[in-house]
């Protein structure tokens, strides 16, 4: 390795050529392995579905609170299970669906719209002015069922973005989108980190919360302790926003410009 | 002044060849991840004994089905389904039939055994046949996913 290049020479050394012949051939293999970990060691997408551009029926009884919902008359003899199951409704893009179902809480009607779905939560993204009032008998009033305190660890993610139309819909690559969406009026969504709970989030006496309530904490881990609820086969958490903090270890909130300057 | 140069960068780059990729593995390792629901029978009684079990009994899917019995003389039969594969319809429900549904439609006798989830425990509404058909049914796609045809039971 005491041949020295010289570079307006014709050719290099034969010892350094043979040995940079090595390296090259060396770190292209290396180079190759890395990429198939890389791509072996992706994270797999989750198994949701948004049917965009495939608009479907859909007849049920409108509820607007705490979140625009669909109830959908189970087919069969229900017993003692619920007799309705509940598909969340937003609008397109980032938007929620309070304005579209105003003035039908309550009634029967037939909608038009795309089915969001994954592990056995649903939603339906309206067709605007699709909505069509029945002259049936609407959905009772589901009954609600106070399961107690409980503290959970996971992340609030909108519920649009995460049910199927995003992919990945979680966590921190999808939290802006998540933030916008939750402004625009999507339900919040409070998925444990062992991915088999979903619950929706709602204030304290049960209703919607504000679009801006959570978003400073969206798409990030955290520990939330709240009230949980059953409403049919749907879980509330009834939780108090402004007592929310970061998790240990996670970015605080910035100072105002001005505090900075000084 | 250049050669003693040249082994500096020599030992660098060889250093970093090492170093840079078990960062990258070490970070690879290092992340959340983002976990899938995962089966679990917990909700099984404890004094629960298995009394037939299968993975070949769904027309469409692999679903290993397990039908349970309490061990206190109880003629109560729960059920716990594992797809191999994730079952994702929107609004996916488990009937119990004693008829087979015909083509997309469930028959009126159809009884509600819940929503469907992976692992979840489910009580069979048995008739005197103790038989009939699991059913696996999408109201949002009003379309029957699988059927299962399940001789008596003891």
């Amino acid at each position: 390795m005491n041949d020295f290049y010289i570079g307006y020479l014709p050719k290099a050394p034969e010892g350094l050529a043979r040995f940079l012949r090595r390296v090259i051939a060396a770190l292209g293999v290396l180079a190759i392995s890395i990429a198939l970990l890389l791509v072996m060691k992706q994270m797999r997408f989750a198994n949701s579905i948004f049917e965009y551009g495939k608009v479907r029926g859909f007849e049920g009884t409108i509820a607007t609170a705490p979140y625009p919902s669909l109830l959908v008359e189970r087919p069969g003899m229900a017993g003692p299970q619920s007799k309705y199951s509940r598909y969340l409704l937003v609008a397109p893009g980032k938007h929620g669906a309070d304005e579209l179902v105003a003035g039908f809480d309550g009634k029967k009607v037939r909608v038009q719209g795309q089915l969001i779905y994954r592990e056995g939560g649903t939603m339906v993204e309206i067709t605007p002015g699709s909505i069509t009032p029945l002259d049936t008998v609407p959905a009772d009033r589901e009954s609600t069922r106070d399961l107690g305190a409980v503290t959970v660890t996971g992340e609030i993610v909108d519920s649009k973005c995460y049910l199927g139309v995003m992919n990945p819909g979680q966590g921190k690559v999808h939290r802006d989108c998540a933030a916008r969406c939750l402004s625009g009026g999507v339900p919040p969504l409070f998925v444990t980190s062992n991915g088999v709970d979903q619950f929706l989030l709602v204030d304290p006496e049960g209703h919607a919360l504000g679009h801006d309530a959570l978003r400073e904490f969206v798409a990030e881990p955290i520990t939330i302790h709240g009230e949980l609820l059953q409403r049919g086969e749907s879980r509330l958490l009834m939780i108090n926003a402004s007592a929310l903090t970061h998790m240990a270890g996670r970015i605080q909130k910035a100072p105002p410009l001005a505090e900075r300057h000084e | 002044m250049i050669q003693p140069l040249r082994v500096v960068h020599r030992r660098a780059f060889v250093t970093l060849t090492l170093v840079l990729p078990a960062i990258l593995l070490i970070g690879l390792g290092a992340r959340h991840s983002h976990s899938s629901p995962t089966a679990s029978a917990a909700d099984v009684p404890a004094t629960a004994y298995v009394v037939r079990e299968s993975s070949n009994l769904w027309q469409r899917h692999s679903i290993h089905t397990k039908f349970y019995r309490r061990s206190d003389g109880s003629q109560d039969i729960y059920l716990v389904l594992q797809p191999a594969q994730s079952l994702n319809e929107p609004d996916l429900l488990l009937y119990w039939d004693a008829n087979a549904p015909q083509g997309n439609v469930l028959s009126g006798e159809a009884q509600l055994l819940g929503a469907f989830s992976t692992g979840k425990v489910f009580h069979l509404p048995l008739n005197e046949k103790r038989a009939g058909y699991l059913v696996l049914f999408s109201p949002a796609h009003q379309t029957v996913l699988d059927t299962a045809a399940v001789e008596k039971l003891p």
